[in-house]
């Protein structure tokens, strides 16, 4: 915060104008950031039970810095079974949802019992699966199919200015709010951690018929392309399928290189339409052309109207400079810049996303991520160096601990990593971006 | 008729609290007075590093019966004066206009003092009420977010004036964090004010004045000539140019900063001994200013033992006082046992500072040319740990730009005086012979007192420091679209 609040009576500053456009574009940064796929976070449990113990069947992290929880999660076979989800805090943990029926919906989490949670802090989770009744063997069929930390961000329509108008200062108050909200939503756009090896190479396939999932993920629709962009190919040639929302929307048949960027438009998917903030499940399937043979695909998914050479906000940018004729032009621009990334405005070009998925404990593989905040935090796992690795083959070693401490690393260490940059973490439970390196040194 | 009429038959009123309580009137023993209101160059207020100089008064006062000798016994104040030897006493000076007015001069300490055996006076050199906020170093915690108003508020409250003695805008900015460790209260409230390029003094009545930035537009001094000087009322004026103070380039630092993660602030190098029943007060300085800093746990933070290693934590009661650079902790050893405090340390949220960031502009239409072709003058600002986004730079560097890029007419004028005009207001001067109708602003008032009152102004002109005419800026909530009004800075 580097201004007050307007009060009426007082001279416009052009530096407090300037300062409005500045936030403005943060969050327009914020909603045209680098979207990266996370690995599809879908987890069948359908093990026997037939103890009283509950039964972890996922394991991952929140990186804790809103209050609300998403949930989507099945719970199938038996009355007496529960879904549960746990935060695991120093020492001790805290349940924060028991479910006895499939369900979809949101949590409050100092409501349901994680109270004093630290900002920036990274904390397990877990899902386990419990028995609650005296049935000797109960035989679960449960899914994980999506947990998220959620904000909720209210809409309010814009004034449109004339001319005529003389602005108050509550109005140029409401601008600053509005802007502010965004950006402080889209400050919790995480930049997940995807796994590069073992999930997404695939060998000896040639059965067309399995079509199994290889690689997908989670994805709250906001556009009507997606982007897989760094494809890259490897092995033997086959043919990719690209799912969304279950419904095949394209085909690559691969070579045995690096293919070019792939768009695809959800436009062309024939009678299926989906909504915006709906979340679906993108995948990829391959078949191989040969068996003993395998590739390995790399891939990752960004907003469509931010490829290229990158979104462009509204015109025309509010910049005033002393002694420049204030116009009511600057001020309709904040709402027209509001309406085309607010989810909820009635056509957003680029809708905001600010919902950050949970990530799942990764054990023995290399996580990849895009660069876009200055620090990483990471989960030890130990016992060795955990290593970055960036740019043409530089690697270097993190900082280690204890097994399961989290630890920050300050990535402008590294100079020539950019904003944008893949890079590559090994040996972690789990590594996340962060603008703030609070509470951990 | 008031004090910026013609001035005659005055009359005056010094005032000196020797208790201080009561005001004892020593106008009698008055011999002379001058004084000194006001820095120059007024553009040096902003965004600088150095306070500017507090107002000055000197008397000098009648001593035969060397009734001020601070080693004179018999004199009815030697009680007061030898006890302080005239330091730090409150002292205040008035004009009397009989039956119209009277006004204050001066209002401040005694800084100064000593006499002289062959006149057989006594000279007291005095200070405006800056003079104890010059000596007091106080320290504060780490405040976050406060506007610059509210900040000087906090600063004021800590030295005991209050609402009533003190007169404050609102600030245009919002300082991301603040804080005092051991540091001169009027240094930093001097450089908190100009961080926006606003100023902060003492007026002649003794009060504590704030002005923003905005008050070069809405303060009605500023904006109203409070006084037109006539040829009839001055003995001589001279209009020099400022070119020694014209740069084409201007550079504003800032140093930004941000709360981190939770380290180690402060480690003990060797033991604190406590003797059974001693209390021990320890100041405890941090590496780096801290926004929090953790409760003290036995074994945790801190060890404490008897010669033979044994705890004795319980016997020793551990008391903070926390500030954003230092923690003052008195140790209370309730126990019978020497006790050592072996390890104590303090971990917290430190504020760490980027390095200095410049923000440099140039003015291609400076009267020493243009800096892309021509020699460069560059006028640097810095050190003002106030300044801290690239938005306070801005603004700031802006402002600047425009006030130095060209050289300013100066007025000086030495004349009779008025008591009611003070540094920054606006005035008139007319004086056909020199072909002068003008309006400027005060810089500086250098006055004198020997049965008339007399005063010489230095005055810069008016032109161009704002580039357009008030009535040509942006009002919220006054100002429609298509009023065609401008954008402040």
């Amino acid at each position: 915060m580097t201004f007050p609040n307007f009060v009426a009576g007082q001279y416009l500053s052009a530096a407090m104008v300037n300062d409005l456009t500045a936030d403005a574009l943060t969050a327009f940064g914020r909603a045209t950031a680098y979207r990266q796929g996370f690995r599809m976070m879908d987890e069948s449990y359908t093990n026997p039970i037939s103890t009283d113990d509950e039964v972890v069947i996922w394991q991952g992290y929140m990186l804790y810095k809103k209050d609300t929880l998403r949930y989507d999660l099945t719970v199938g076979g038996s009355s007496q079974q529960r879904l549960r989800v746990y935060v695991i805090r120093s020492g001790g943990e805290d349940q924060v949802l028991n479910l006895s029926v499939s369900g979809a919906g949101t949590v409050d989490l100092p409501t349901a019992g994680f109270v004093s949670g630290v900002t920036g802090t990274i904390y397990p989770v877990e899902v386990r699966i419990a028995r609650s009744g005296t049935t000797s063997t109960i035989n679960p069929d449960d899914d994980v199919s999506y947990l998220a930390l959620t904000d909720t961000l209210s809409y309010t329509a814009p004034t449109t200015f004339l001319s005529t108008d003389v602005i108050t200062a509550a109005q140029l108050n409401a601008i600053r709010t509005n802007i502010n909200a965004l950006v402080s939503a889209g400050a919790y756009i995480p930049a997940p951690q995807i796994r590069v090896d073992a999930d997404i190479v695939f060998a000896d396939d040639t059965d067309p018929a399995e079509n199994a999932a290889r690689f997908g993920y989670r994805h709250i629709h906001d556009d009507l392309r997606l982007r897989f962009n760094a494809l890259t190919v490897t092995g033997g040639e086959g043919r990719l399928r690209f799912y969304y929302d279950g419904n095949q929307v394209y085909t690559l048949d691969t070579g045995t290189g690096s293919e070019a960027d792939t768009v695809v438009d959800l436009t062309n998917s024939g009678v299926h339409s989906y909504t915006a903030g709906n979340i679906y499940v993108a995948k990829i399937t391959l078949e191989l052309n040969n068996s003993n043979e395998e590739q390995t695909v790399s891939v990752s998914h960004r907003q469509a109207s931010q490829f290229a050479n990158g979104a462009t906000p509204p015109a025309t940018v509010p910049n005033l400079s002393h002694g420049d004729i204030v116009t009511e032009a600057p001020f309709n621009w904040y709402g027209t810049l509001y309406d085309t990334i607010h989810p909820e405005a009635s056509s957003p070009t680029i809708p905001l996303y600010y919902e950050g998925p949970l990530v799942r404990k990764v054990t023995g593989k290399r996580m990849e991520l895009v660069h876009r905040d200055r620090y990483l935090k990471y989960v030890y796992a130990g016992p060795g160096t955990p290593t970055i690795s960036w740019g043409n083959g530089l690697t270097a070693g993190l900082p280690t601990g204890d097994e399961d401490e989290v630890l920050v690393f300050d990535l402008n260490e590294i100079s020539n990593l950019s904003a944008g940059q893949r890079y590559q973490i090994d040996d972690v439970y789990c590594a996340l971006e962060d603008d703030d390196a609070s509470p951990y040194a | 008729m008031s004090f910026t009429d013609n001035v005659r038959n005055l009359e005056h009123l010094l005032e000196i609290k020797w208790d201080g309580v009561s005001w004892t009137d020593e106008s009698d023993n008055l011999l002379s007075a001058s004084g000194v209101q006001g820095s120059v160059p007024i553009w040096r207020l902003l965004g600088g590093s150095q306070p500017q100089q507090p107002w000055t008064a000197t008397f000098t006062l009648k001593n035969v019966d060397n009734r001020y000798s601070p080693t004179n016994s018999s004199s009815p104040i030697y009680a007061y004066t030898s006890a302080s030897m005239l330091y730090g006493i409150p002292i205040r000076f008035s004009m009397i206009r009989p039956s119209v007015a009277t006004e204050r001069v001066f209002t401040g300490y005694i800084d100064t003092s000593g006499s002289s055996a062959k006149n057989l006076n006594f000279t007291l050199h005095c200070v405006d009420n800056a003079h104890p906020l010059m000596q007091s170093r106080q320290s504060t915690t780490l405040y976050e977010d406060q506007r610059v108003d509210e900040m000087l508020v906090t600063l004021a409250d800590l030295v005991g004036i209050g609402a009533g003695a003190r007169d404050f805008d609102t600030g245009l900015f919002v300082i991301p964090f603040s804080w005092l460790d051991e540091e001169s209260v009027w240094t930093e409230m001097n450089m908190i004010a100009q961080s926006e390029g606003g100023t902060v003094y003492f007026d002649r009545n003794g009060d504590l004045i704030f002005e923003s930035q905005e008050a070069w537009l809405s303060d009605t001094k500023r904006t109203t000539s409070q006084h037109t000087f006539l040829a009839s009322n001055i003995f001589d004026v001279m209009t020099p140019f400022d070119w020694k103070n014209v740069y084409n380039r201007v550079l504003v630092q800032y140093e930004p900063r941000e709360i981190s993660g939770t380290v180690r602030l402060y480690e003990n190098r060797e033991p604190i001994t406590l003797q059974p029943g001693q209390t021990r007060t320890v100041v405890m300085r941090l590496s780096r200013p801290a926004s929090s800093i953790e409760s003290f746990v036995n074994e945790t933070h801190y060890v404490i033992v008897n010669a033979g290693g044994s705890d004795l934590s319980g016997d020793v009661t551990i008391t903070p006082t926390t500030y954003a650079q230092r923690v003052v902790v008195e140790f209370e050893n309730t126990g019978s046992e020497l006790a050592y405090v072996n390890r104590f340390d303090i971990y917290g949220t430190p504020l760490v500072g980027a390095p200095t960031m410049d923000r440099e502009l140039d003015a291609a239409d400076s009267d020493v040319g243009d800096p892309a072709s021509d020699a460069i003058k560059l006028l640097e600002v810095g050190g003002n740990p106030y300044i801290q986004t690239i938005e306070q730079a801005e603004f700031l560097s802006e402002i600047l730009r425009d006030r130095v890029k060209t050289a300013r007419q100066i007025y000086r004028i030495n004349g009779k005086g008025y008591p009611t005009l003070q540094p920054l207001d606006r005035v008139t001067i007319q004086e056909s012979k020199a072909g002068l109708n003008h309006t400027g602003y005060i810089q500086r008032v250098s006055w004198s007192y020997a049965g008339a009152y007399n005063a010489t102004y230095e005055i810069i002109d008016d032109t161009s420091w704002l580039l357009f005419d008030i009535s040509d800026y942006f009002v919220i909530e006054t100002s429609a679209f298509d009023d065609s009004h401008r954008a402040y800075y």
